[in-house]
């Protein structure tokens, strides 16, 4: 599974880091950023983080 | 840069502000309109506090104004605009509204912006401490602004509490030392337990004391309606409306204590409970096949795939979204909603439901009075032995993963220990099995965000008994915080000088660094940290 992000949409509020941290983080101009693999063990909080997006920002494939 | 600035409830973007967009989905427009209506409403409570004039209609304008705001409750600009106009025609009439709104902008208004506009961009900006003691105040209002609304609905109102609006926004247009500021709050706080208790005697005296109820989260086959929100009266009026017609009618999130009420539960077609908190509504109404009524906060940006079945009501709007306002003598015509459900059909089937944790059946309606009569037999439980420790873990639910500390905090409370619970953070505990002291289940649902004041009466009942303070009591508050009805609580247990509390999931956004050293140091409020670590503290 691939995960995207984006950053028209993102609003930088840090719900998908809170949620998974392990694959996404918080850049230094306060946009969120995909930079870690989402593998079968983290995907459930993947998909929290893509439920949770306030602004559907975050897509899957 | 920045579009807006919130930072008013605890998912605030970064833990500091929403600025691009809300993110509980309120857009820059919906903000920079609440900011108007807020400064708006502050002249007019100037304007009226000066001439040292109460009159019931602009509190009740200052009321549902500032209830209009809370999070989750109005995303609707059309709808503001409506508060707006009325509120401004309402400081026209006082004659002298240019001087009080100059006198606003001179005190907090933004020195780059003109007009209006400084003060709205001047309410949040500035000399952080005042910025921070000012929206403590300003959140405390708009959380006592429902209650208020509540209680008024059921014909109930206090003077004091009409005249403390006017007081308190008055006050956010002048200029305070820390420790004036630190006054005000508490003084609130005092009149927001009036508030509270007035509430109370509104829906007791109205729907009776609440007792005991089991209620079951499946939801029978056929037509029926989830209700959300707070406001019972709205529950009573489609109770009456749809008794007979075969629809059901199912709670969801801060409605579940409806099911404790004499006078509610009493009406069979009231089934159960459907779903859990707030924030799960989007997948939790999804393909739902049946109208939704919100009659308060807790309302998410609506998806389309049940976009066609939202009404809300009262105060609550969304662009689009079917209304159903009251007529002249607060009578609401439900039977658009009633005729939807059975349209729709309901589900097939009986369809069964679970907690967050899986159980199958929640309770609730461990209301003040049911607590306190059982007074005796708990006071004989602590002297036994049999009662180590109280908590009351409650308050909001939210998105945020860091609040399963509520969960695993529950889990590991030792067995002879009591839970007390109230609002919807109830949903991360309600359905677990923790097992039963005596007669007693180990968590006891008090009932919504308000019953606090229930909560209050049984401490300090219970500080009564074993002659001792309320701080001296085995007891411990545990808090979980969202919106802004949660800041008038926190305020009311702090001015009743109770110490020791424990607040989480984060600590708000709006209180400053100095601000909050103040409040750790007069009344050793904690952070929450680890389930583990903060019952090793209070149970040393």
């Amino acid at each position: 599974m691939q995960t995207f992000i984006d950053k028209d949409l993102c609003i930088g509020c840090g719900v998908c880091a809170d949620s998974c941290p392990e694959v996404f983080r918080m850049t230094d101009d306060d946009h969120a950023e995909v930079y870690g693999t989402t593998t079968e063990e983290n995907s459930d909080l993947v998909r929290e983080a893509v439920e949770n997006c306030p602004t559907d920002a975050i897509t899957t494939e | 840069m920045e579009k807006m600035f919130c930072f008013q409830c605890e998912q605030t973007a970064k833990g500091t502000g929403c600025t691009i967009s809300g993110v509980c989905g309120k857009q820059p427009d919906v903000a920079h309109d609440q900011d108007v209506l807020t400064c708006e409403m502050i002249a007019l409570a100037k304007g009226l506090h000066d001439k040292n004039k109460v009159c019931e209609e602009c509190v009740d304008l200052l009321c549902d104004g500032l209830f209009t705001t809370i999070t989750n409750v109005n995303f609707d600009t059309n709808r503001l605009a409506q508060s707006i106009s009325a509120v401004k025609a309402k400081k026209d009439s006082l004659g002298d509204c240019c001087a009080i709104m100059a006198k606003i902008i001179s005190l907090f208004g933004a020195k780059d912006k003109d007009g209006d506009e400084a003060a709205t961009h001047g309410l949040f900006h500035g000399d952080p401490n005042t910025v921070s003691l000012r929206s403590t105040l300003l959140f405390g209002l708009r959380g006592m602004a429902a209650y208020a609304h509540h209680a008024r609905v059921l014909g109930k109102r206090d003077p004091d509490v009409d005249a403390w609006f006017i007081k308190g926004m008055a006050a956010l247009a002048e200029d305070h030392s820390v420790d004036e500021w630190v006054t005000l709050l508490m003084e609130f706080g005092g009149v927001n337990l009036k508030c509270m208790a007035l509430l109370d005697a509104a829906n007791t005296g109205a729907y009776g004391d609440p007792v005991p109820t089991q209620v079951p989260l499946t939801i029978e086959k056929g037509p029926f309606i989830v209700v959300t929100g707070h406001d019972l009266h709205d529950l009573k009026m489609l109770l009456e409306q749809s008794a007979g017609k075969g629809v059901n009618i199912y709670t969801h999130s801060e409605m579940l204590p409806a099911h404790g009420y004499p006078e509610l539960k009493k009406f069979a077609h009231l089934k159960g409970n459907f779903g859990t908190a707030w924030q799960n509504q989007h997948k939790e109404f999804e393909d739902i096949p049946a109208p939704i009524l919100f009659t308060t906060n807790c309302l998410m940006p609506v998806k389309s795939s049940y976009s066609d079945r939202v009404y809300t009501t009262s105060v609550v709007a969304y662009p689009e979204m079917k209304h159903i306002a009251a007529d002249a003598a607060g009578h609401k015509d439900f039977h658009a909603l009633i005729e939807q459900a059975i349209k729709l059909g309901g589900y097939a089937e009986d369809r069964h439901l679970a907690g967050v944790n899986g159980g199958t059946v929640v309770t609730t309606g461990f209301g003040r009075k049911t607590v306190l009569d059982n007074a005796p037999a708990i006071i004989d439980a602590v002297k036994a032995g049999a009662i180590k420790h109280f908590f009351l873990v409650g308050g909001c639910d939210g998105a945020k993963p860091g609040r399963n500390y509520y969960t695993d905090f529950v889990k590991q409370t030792p067995l002879n220990t009591i839970v007390l619970t109230l609002a919807c953070g109830k949903y991360r505990i309600n359905d677990l099995d923790v097992g039963t002291i005596g007669a007693f289940p180990r968590i006891l649902d008090m009932g919504q965000c308000n019953d606090a004041y229930g909560a209050i009466q049984v401490a300090l009942a219970l500080a009564g008994a074993f002659n001792c303070g309320v701080n001296d009591l085995p007891l411990t508050l545990v808090l979980s915080w969202y919106e802004q009805k949660a800041v008038c609580i926190l305020l009311t247990l702090l001015s009743l000088g109770l110490k020791n509390i424990y607040i989480g999931p984060s600590i708000p956004a709006f209180f400053s660094k100095d601000v909050l050293n103040v409040l750790v140091e007069k009344f050793d409020l904690h952070p929450i940290s680890t389930p583990e670590e903060d019952l090793k503290a209070i149970l040393k």
